[in-house]
């Protein structure tokens, strides 16, 4: 059954992108031969290993939760074959190890051969020697089991609010890293020749964190064994092997890698939050921008996807403040609201796409009122989704660290960033409407159908569609004055509703125009009935959304 | 007699595929129609068109005289339709969607709310909404439930269902066709797509058959099957597929 799994994956591989593999396979050669260098020629090279080795273990846990390729073979797929679960579990690990990933890994583990070589002389080189290949084939096992565990928790745990925030933390390091890596980067950057030459030196705490870690006991096996100390060697192995062996078992037989065919959502204790609409009262207008605003509202404090962007979001804005305060730059942690509100335009990108085809309804229910309140109501649920969370993080933020001084431009640059945001997602999803996986169906938390073009040209256009406020935001934050937070607000307010209320007239006017083609986009992808036929920059820019769709749609099969 | 659903010419090509090839039907008014075909026969997409979700390559369709494709809003003011397989607003509970789904058609608030509890308790949803269950968690029957009591919410004049019985308990079969009859005696009028000739037979007074995109008969049901049953005169226009005595040998014990 393994051999024929394998075949499978590999099958299905063969239909992804060529130059996403070969991207793939380029980095971790790179990595694997990055690992061999620093092992050889830096002269504290067991401290490095160290460092590099717990590199390769947050990889493979962080990894494939980010990448949609990761989840090629699902469980549910083999959920009627008359299969023995925890032979289907083990058979679908097993697949795993035979891949590019799990080949680099170990070719880049593999560099523990090399420290052997280096630290051990005359006849402990033998014993160094393998006890290294010895290591290295269990940390492999490890480093692999673990990483599939993680994502069969994460994919169960969409069911769970403990499950999102788990992925939101991961998601939201992820953004901050990509945004504002460079804060502690740089400073690790200009250490990184005094590293090489002294390792953990100056911060021995750091070394014995990173040998306590799993990936550090090979490197201590290698270290004991070339001095002779041949109880500790075997007593490192052993705890290396233990450690394998149950994560081994925690992947294969815990249930997580076999199909998950029950209840879509974890058991509740009470109803939904705000369901009486039939015996209690009413909050929001009667109208249908009411209709659609508590439609929206209830999605996004419901539905584990749209849940996890705001999530992501928060944990965005922490991290950043985290990453400030870690590079000596406490004024960074005044951004933290204005980072939530920057995901407003990359979260609601998508907004048809995340409903799946959804959108029939208002094709159906079609009438020039019923258009202009769906996408006027997705505004009002974006802003108060996400703007709420921005201002309150903002606030704790002040209060954590005592920039009040920041606060007046933290919360102008909030206003109009989440206006602005709100304006340009609805425009995006209109024109960049891509399907993902229909609700009922989704699984993994990369399910939700996310389109790269439209999030990075929604990126793009608020940092430009802000720009009024910059200005004044600016001269406030080096100049701070009653006058100029006045005129820092007010520029925000005009700035922020002048965008959103034209991004919305355009996507209404859009809509309105093709409504059945953007439904098309949803129902019936890649078969030409979606597209407009015009020649402006919304039509090409809607046409080269839906290639990146149909790419990405590509890829993930 | 006059005419509530009429499709003219609707042909659709789908990147070299043509799943619907010049089908023209017209839909009496208080007429209950019943669409049959094959698997991949165009059905859906015949409907599809026929409401307004996909744009026809060439023809179009009116309701009661108004094109749906010239005057969108006019005409889908006077549809009902339930899809087949499409996504909900999955995390609202079924009264939370008929509530949604009414204020959005621009119903007032208490009009709603009346219809809402009426529909639920006749298509017993109630008790699911008791529990404050969500469209998500409901069964494929149940789904099929609240997405025909979307359809009736604002008392359309024509309702066009694809697959309606598909999934559905034999009891709330007959509620539900309880409910189409007292549509139809009402005043409206009834388009059906399903695979189950015996049902089309006991429900419908009109049938079409559709196979590879063209409509093969329509008319009376009379008319369509003659002396014959309609499950006979459907494999005949259809074709049949014979099975040969010495195939699926393997299949013996």
């Amino acid at each position: 059954m393994v051999g024929t799994l394998i075949r499978l994956r590999f099958a299905i591989q063969r239909h992804t992108p060529g130059w996403k593999r070969l991207l793939g396979l380029v980095l971790g050669i790179g990595a694997a031969l990055l690992t061999w260098a620093a092992t050889l020629i830096a002269p504290a090279g067991g401290d490095v290993l160290l460092l590099v080795l717990a590199g390769w273990l947050a990889g493979w846990l962080v990894g494939p939760v980010l990448s949609s390729g990761a989840a090629v073979l699902r469980p549910e797929y083999f959920a009627l074959l008359p299969l023995e679960r925890r032979r289907l579990g083990a058979g679908l690990l097993a697949s795993v190890f035979v891949g590019v990933g799990a080949a680099v890994t170990a070719g880049g583990l593999l560099a523990l051969v090399g420290h052997a070589i280096v630290v051990a002389d005359g006849p402990a080189v033998v014993a160094a020697v393998a006890a290294a290949l010895l290591g290295a084939t269990l940390l492999l096992v490890l480093v692999v089991s673990l990483s599939r565990a993680v994502y069969a928790v994460l994919g169960a745990a969409m069911r769970t609010r403990l499950g999102v925030e788990v992925a939101a933390v991961q998601y939201g390091l992820l953004i901050a890293t990509l945004f504002a890596g460079w804060l502690v980067v740089s400073p690790v950057v200009g250490a990184t020749p005094v590293f090489l030459r002294d390792g953990f030196a100056a911060v021995p705490v750091a070394a014995s964190v990173l040998g306590w870690a799993p990936s550090g006991w090979p490197v201590r096996a290698v270290e004991a064994a070339a001095d002779g100390r041949w109880p500790a060697a075997l007593g490192w192995l052993g705890m290396l092997a233990a450690a394998a062996a149950a994560a081994l078992c925690v992947a294969a037989a815990v249930a997580l890698l076999t199909p998950h065919v029950g209840d879509r959502t974890a058991r509740r204790a009470r109803r939904p939050l705000g369901s009486r609409v039939l015996t209690g009262s009413r909050v929001l207008p009667a109208t249908p921008l009411g209709a659609v605003a508590g439609k929206e509202l209830r999605a996004w404090w419901r539905d584990p996807w749209r849940s996890l962007e705001v999530r992501s979001a928060i944990w965005f804005g922490v991290f950043l403040a985290v990453f400030g305060v870690l590079a000596g730059m406490p004024r960074v942690t005044a951004l933290s609201g204005v980072a939530v509100a920057l995901m407003v335009a990359l979260s609601g990108a998508n907004l048809f796409g995340q409903d799946g085809t959804a959108l029939w309804q208002l094709v159906v229910g079609q009438s020039p009122a019923a258009v202009r309140a769906d996408i006027r109501g997705r505004q009002v649920g974006l802003v108060v989704s996400m703007g709420v969370p921005a201002v309150l993080l903002a606030l704790v933020m002040a209060l954590l660290t005592g920039t009040w001084a920041l606060l007046p431009a933290a919360l102008s640059a909030i206003v109009v960033v989440v206006l602005v945001g709100s304006g340009v997602a609805v425009v995006m999803s209109v024109v960049g409407v891509t399907p993902g996986v229909d609700p009922h169906r989704r699984v993994n938390a990369t399910d939700a159908g996310e389109n790269n073009l439209s999030i990075q040209v929604a990126l793009w256009a608020t940092l430009l569609l802000v720009s009024p406020t910059v200005v004044p935001a600016v001269l406030l934050v080096s100049d701070p004055g009653v006058g100029l937070a006045v005129l820092t607000a007010t520029t925000a307010v005009v700035n922020g509703v002048a965008v959103a209320w034209l991004g919305g007239a355009v996507a209404i006017h859009r809509l309105t125009h093709h409504l059945p083609e953007t439904f098309a986009r949803l129902r019936y992808p890649g078969t030409g009935a979606g597209t407009t036929g015009g020649s402006g920059v919304l039509d090409r820019l809607s046409g080269h959304a839906e290639k990146e769709a149909l790419t990405a749609a590509a890829g993930r099969r | 007699m006059t005419t509530a659903l009429r499709l003219d010419g609707l042909t659709k090509d789908f990147s070299g595929t043509l799943a619907a090839d010049h089908v023209d039907l017209t839909v009496p008014v208080g007429s209950l129609t019943g669409l049959v075909g094959p698997n991949g026969a165009g059905k859906t997409t015949s409907i599809a068109m026929a409401v307004g979700l996909l744009r026809p390559d060439s023809g179009t369709a009116a309701v009661h005289g108004v094109d749906v494709w010239a005057e969108p809003v006019r005409a889908k003011a006077m549809l009902g339709v339930l899809p087949d397989g499409l996504a909900l607003p999955e995390r609202l509970t079924g009264a939370e969607l008929l509530t949604y789904w009414g204020l959005l058609r621009g119903m007032a608030a208490d009009v709603v709310r009346s219809r809402s509890v009426e529909l639920m308790r006749i298509l017993e949803l109630d008790a699911a909404e008791e529990r404050g269950l969500l469209v998500l968690e409901y069964s494929t029957g149940m789904r099929k439930k609240i997405g025909l009591a979307t359809a009736l919410l604002h008392a359309p004049r024509v309702l066009v269902l694809d697959e309606p019985f598909e999934a559905v308990d034999p009891v709330s079969a007959r509620v539900l066709r309880g409910i189409l009859r007292r549509f139809v005696a009402a005043g409206g009028s009834l388009v059906i797509s399903s695979h189950v000739m015996s049902l089309v037979e006991d429900l419908c007074d009109r049938v079409a058959v559709i196979a590879g995109g063209r409509v093969l008969a329509d008319g009376t049901l009379a008319e369509v099957r003659g002396a014959t049953s309609l499950e006979d005169t459907f494999v005949r226009l259809v074709g049949e597929r014979e099975i040969g005595t010495g195939e699926l040998a393997w299949l013996a014990h």
